[in-house]
């Protein structure tokens, strides 16, 4: 299961049926999960956590989640900020998790490819 | 922790006044621990997020965490902040004010107290987190982020402005209704903090200031066209502390009529930042080197002066129309009057209004060349700037050079580098003017 800008995020939630749709097509691209959507504090921390990212302990309780790969795209600050959180939140669900930061070039497939072997030969 | 000898970052300032800031800084971190002992409210804050009076108004004490972080590398007393928040998961091609200010929360939770030494007295704990995405994203995010470190109320509002090839006449009032109901909903959340009510008269005051300081500080600039030069680029980032960090009060008005008093007399006498003024420099965009600003006096020991920078201060006064008669919609009118300040002239003519605004500047300043500082962890002033250099070339021939480090992170940054580089533009400015 993906949690992608480019993935789920993209297409996973549908647009409310409003009275007027362009209120509906408004919300679903304004709720959308990008980190850049920030969504409201809410009152304690733990809570706040799980405001954001309770969709993502949906998709981990269905789809039977061992392990999660964090790839952050060098340069996404909004994203690049989310990380520390969202591993905080991942490994108080227990998950091992693997967070990587990488940029466009191909030039470090070969260090990706060890630290991904590395990681599913730890969680098999 | 013992204290470090003090590594000298800072530039041999041109004016007078300009000395009299560090007083303010002090100011700035001393009045929050004073109104936290007092019990009053003091909150994070970011600059130019259009939202400076209403803070003010609401007698809130605003706490600058950028500014904080500018002056950690002026000190260079940035490395234990930034090496904490990259230890907690934070990138290090993160906002480098960001990781500083993530990392001396993280610090001053984990102590309990205040990290020892740190500069000007530290940062208080604060009472909430005013967050906007005026300038960057991260400025909209990074309190949520610290949210790991203090669980105090945060507020963050969207500051918006239309892009270039837009009918402003058609899109204007959609703006200003955006951006009046951002302000409002801070408004609101500053009276659920402070558990009393805007003073519409007071908004109104401290609008006033900030307009009439901003105003000065415009004027000041206007002076800086004469040659020689009587303020120097290195001044702007020390003065830039009444407009950003005092706006809305009495403070910042009386700072920039001082100013406003010497660089005139200066311009008037003919008395230039250096005796013999050679090559005037423009400062072409980029957040400052806070942790090298001496970089500027050896600049200037080749007869370079920067005279005028594209930075900390982003547009000039405007005009609301009178019938604005609500002050948070006032706010909404200045701030959508000051994004667009150029975009007509843009239109007509280089289509970017960053390139019109130094065009502008090179006649204005009579400029030799344009430095610009790339800076490794800020998106928001370094994206584009070499798309802007190439337009510019389009319009002049005059030298330009772009330097690359970080705001604050010293590990971006190459003494011999520069030089090398300085060494290299100052020659080719002085095969121009030969």
């Amino acid at each position: 299961m993906d949690d992608l800008c480019t993935g789920t995020r993209f297409f996973w939630d549908d647009v409310p049926e409003t009275a007027d749709p362009l209120d509906g097509i408004a919300g679903r691209y304004l709720h959308t999960h990008c980190p850049r959507t920030n969504v409201p504090q809410t009152e304690t921390r733990e809570k706040d956590l799980e405001n954001r990212y309770g969709y993502i302990r949906r998709f981990v309780k269905e789809w039977n989640v061992d392990g999660v790969i964090f790839y952050i795209v060098r340069y996404c600050d909004t994203c690049e900020l989310e990380g520390p959180d969202l591993r905080e939140y991942l490994t108080g669900m227990k998950l091992p998790v693997l967070m990587i930061e990488d940029d466009y070039s191909t030039s470090t497939i070969g260090q990706l490819r060890t630290r991904v072997q590395a990681f599913l030969e730890m969680i098999a | 922790m013992e204290e470090k000898e003090q590594v000298r970052t800072t530039a041999v300032k041109g004016t007078d006044t300009a000395r009299k800031v560090r007083a303010l800084v002090k100011d700035i971190y001393r009045t929050a621990h004073e109104a936290k002992a007092q019990g009053k409210k003091v909150a994070y804050f970011m600059v130019a997020s259009q939202y400076d009076e209403i803070v003010r108004a609401m007698d809130v004490v605003p706490l600058p965490t950028e500014n904080y972080a500018g002056l950690c590398a002026a000190k260079r007393d940035m490395d234990r902040f930034l090496l904490k928040a990259e230890a907690e998961g934070y990138s290090q091609v993160l906002c480098s004010y960001a990781r500083i200010g993530l990392g001396f929360d993280s610090v001053r939770k984990e102590l309990g107290g205040m990290p020892e030494n740190a500069p000007d007295g530290g940062m208080p704990a604060p009472d909430m987190m005013l967050g906007s995405s005026a300038v960057c994203d991260p400025r909209f995010k990074w309190y949520q982020a610290a949210g790991r470190y203090l669980e105090v109320p945060t507020y963050s509002i969207d500051v918006v402005g239309p892009p270039v090839y837009t009918d402003l006449s058609e899109v204007r009032d959609y703006y200003i209704r955006y951006q009046k109901e951002q302000l409002q909903g801070l408004v609101s959340f500053l009276e659920a903090q402070t558990g009393r009510k805007m003073d519409g008269e007071r908004l109104w005051e401290a609008i006033r200031l900030g307009d009439e300081a901003w105003r000065l500080w415009y004027e000041v600039d206007r002076l800086r066209t004469a040659a020689p030069s009587p303020m120097p680029t290195q001044d702007h980032f020390s003065v830039m502390v009444a407009g950003h960090f005092y706006a809305g009060t009495q403070t910042a008005v009386d700072f920039y009529q001082g100013l406003y008093d010497e660089v005139k007399h200066k311009a008037e006498h003919k008395i230039g930042v250096i005796p013999a003024e050679k090559h005037r420099i423009l400062y072409g965009g980029g957040l400052p080197p806070w942790h090298t600003l001496w970089i500027f006096n050896y600049f200037e020991s080749f007869g370079a002066v920067f005279v005028i920078e594209n930075v900390y201060r982003a547009y000039d006064p405007v005009e609301v129309p009178h019938h604005v008669k609500d002050p948070v919609e006032y706010l909404a009118w200045r701030a959508f009057l000051r994004f667009t300040q150029r975009h007509e002239k843009a239109r007509a003519n280089s289509g970017n209004p960053t390139v019109e605004r130094l065009l502008g500047m090179i006649d204005d300043y009579r400029i030799d060349g344009v430095v610009f500082h790339a800076c490794r962890s800020c998106r928001a002033t370094t994206i584009g700037q070499v798309h802007i250099k190439n337009i510019l070339s389009q319009f002049t021939d005059i030298p330009k050079m772009q330097l690359v480090s970080d705001m604050v992170d010293l590990r971006d940054y190459s003494e011999a580098h520069w030089k090398a580089q300085i060494g290299a533009f100052i020659e080719s400015l002085s095969a121009r003017n030969a």
